[in-house]
């Protein structure tokens, strides 16, 4: 475990000011978010339009959710770039420690900068609920506020099963892009179609497959689905499996 | 037997590097490998530290194929200075640190104090000499049983080197540990080199006893250096 903190802590620092830069955005999205909120008329709501002032609470969940494959890339590429892989690559520690710990990275990135968009969507959410005097809020059946573990829930379920499968995704193509000693962006481009297309492709017989596992039920949508979220996260950890194998039996320097 | 190569070929794209290299080192030991560049001096020293594989052949260090096992006893220096510019020197050795049980901090603060690098100061802020000096602080403050020096007094200024070298193997270097050493310097590690290996497109063009070879040949390391390059 010692190992594995150390580059945990060394991935942090090394990536400080990019995640930093990342989730002052969210936070600048969700402040203004807010403040917007503050100006939604009861004339707007009772029009029963969803306000739009929520977006930027949206546009940081997208920012957030963009933005993490892309730092999991960049955690990859950089020590290449660097030259420092050969530092990694000398230390008593397989490559799957190394490439654990920038996923853990990435992920924990992932969950600080969602707890950050849970908690201001619901806070939105309150206010809304706030400014009605009757019950033609937006389409929440009759309720006046949201449960919050509710829809911690859910986001977090959408989350989880997002974060898995990029950071899946971009690991498969980080360990092929490694594994080959020639035209690797073009090789992480292929694994990246194949993937997409294999994910595309058997999303029905997934869905189907894991049709056991059943609904949740919550207050915000009524009855959820888990098997499409758990065939994500199953596709997203096959790809991961790929990537860390590929990169720890393959890549070299 | 600390190092046992057995007919170890490496390939990359487009060229050989390594043409079915064998030989032994016993422990304890000081080895030179010397060549022009290109030879395949790196690539040998990548695959012992395990950084890369053979594409045909073994390679085995204390009796185990090279794996994340050995490497727990082996301290590798590159050719290139593979520092985290954004750490300060201090954090990049207790860095390494954490990765190596026997890692001997109070030795890493001496060593740093006598190659006159400052623990406060970002490796990036470093010039390529000191980052050299660096990397053998990092090599030395821990007890392994193999070091591989890939051109370890590259950067260095030469006034520095000489004393450099003999402190590393006169006060530095922990007991009996074996030593697998490149560079082009060889008129400034020949003194204390016991085996030497002489490499040239891939192959082993010469080796033996440093002391037999220079007895036999009438031959300086230099001097044969050269020979073998031509």
């Amino acid at each position: 475990m010692k190992p594995f903190f150390a580059l945990y802590v060394k991935e942090l620092k090394a990536h400080k000011i990019l995640f930093l830069f990342v989730l002052l955005l969210i936070v600048g999205l969700n402040i203004y978010g807010l403040i917007q909120i503050e100006n939604v008329s009861q004339e707007h709501i009772a029009l029963n339009k969803f306000p739009m002032a929520i977006i930027w609470t949206i546009l940081s969940a997208f920012s957030l959710a963009l933005s993490l494959p892309f730092l999991l890339a960049h955690a990859f590429n950089a020590e290449w770039k660097s030259e420092t892989h050969y530092q990694v690559f000398a230390l008593p520690v397989s490559q799957y420690t190394v490439n654990l710990a920038k996923i853990a990275v990435v992920a924990s990135m992932g969950f600080v900068g969602g707890g950050i968009v849970v908690g201001t969507f619901y806070l939105a959410m309150i206010q809304i609920a706030n400014l009605l005097s009757g019950p033609k809020i937006v389409p929440f059946e009759g309720k006046e506020v949201i449960s919050f573990f509710d829809f911690g829930f859910l986001f977090g379920l959408i989350l989880v099963a997002y974060m898995v499968f990029s950071l899946g995704l971009v690991t498969g193509m980080e360990g092929v892009k490694f594994a080959v000693k020639r035209y690797r962006g073009l090789t992480a481009v292929v694994f990246f179609l194949i993937a997409v297309f294999l994910y595309i492709r058997f999303f029905q017989q997934g869905k189907v497959a894991l049709d056991f596992l059943g609904h949740i039920s919550v207050t915000l949508s009524g009855q959820i689905e888990l098997a499409p979220f758990v065939y994500t996260i199953l596709m997203g950890i096959t790809f991961m499996i790929i990537g860390l194998v590929m990169y720890e039996k393959r890549a070299e320097i | 037997m600390m190092i046992d190569v057995r007919d170890v070929w490496k390939r990359y794209p487009g060229a050989w590097a390594l043409r079915g290299v064998s030989f032994q080192v016993e422990r304890g030991r000081v080895q030179g490998v010397l060549g022009e560049n290109g030879s395949g001096k790196s690539t040998l020293f990548r695959i012992l530290a395990g950084l890369t594989r053979p594409s045909r052949g073994s390679a085995e260090v204390m009796g185990q194929e090279v794996s994340v096992k050995t490497r727990q006893h082996v301290a590798y220096l590159a050719e290139i200075n593979p520092f985290y510019d954004w750490m300060k020197v201090m954090e990049q050795v207790e860095f390494l640190a954490r990765f190596y049980p026997g890692w001997d901090m109070d030795k890493s603060r001496e060593l740093l104090s006598f190659m006159g690098l400052d623990g406060d100061k970002k490796v990036g802020a470093l010039s390529r000499g000191q980052q050299g000096r660096l990397k053998v602080v990092c090599a030395f403050s821990w007890p392994s049983d193999l070091v591989l020096m890939d051109e370890p007094l590259s950067g260095i200024d030469p006034p520095s080197r000489k004393r450099i070298v003999e402190a590393l193997f006169s006060e530095f270097r922990f007991g009996e540990q074996t030593i697998l050493i490149s560079t082009h310097l060889v008129h400034e590690v020949g003194e204390f080199i016991e085996d030497v290996m002489f490499m040239k497109e891939g192959e082993i063009a010469l080796s033996g006893n440093a002391d037999a070879l220079r007895e036999e040949r009438g031959e300086s390391l230099s001097e044969m250096f050269e020979m073998v390059a031509m």
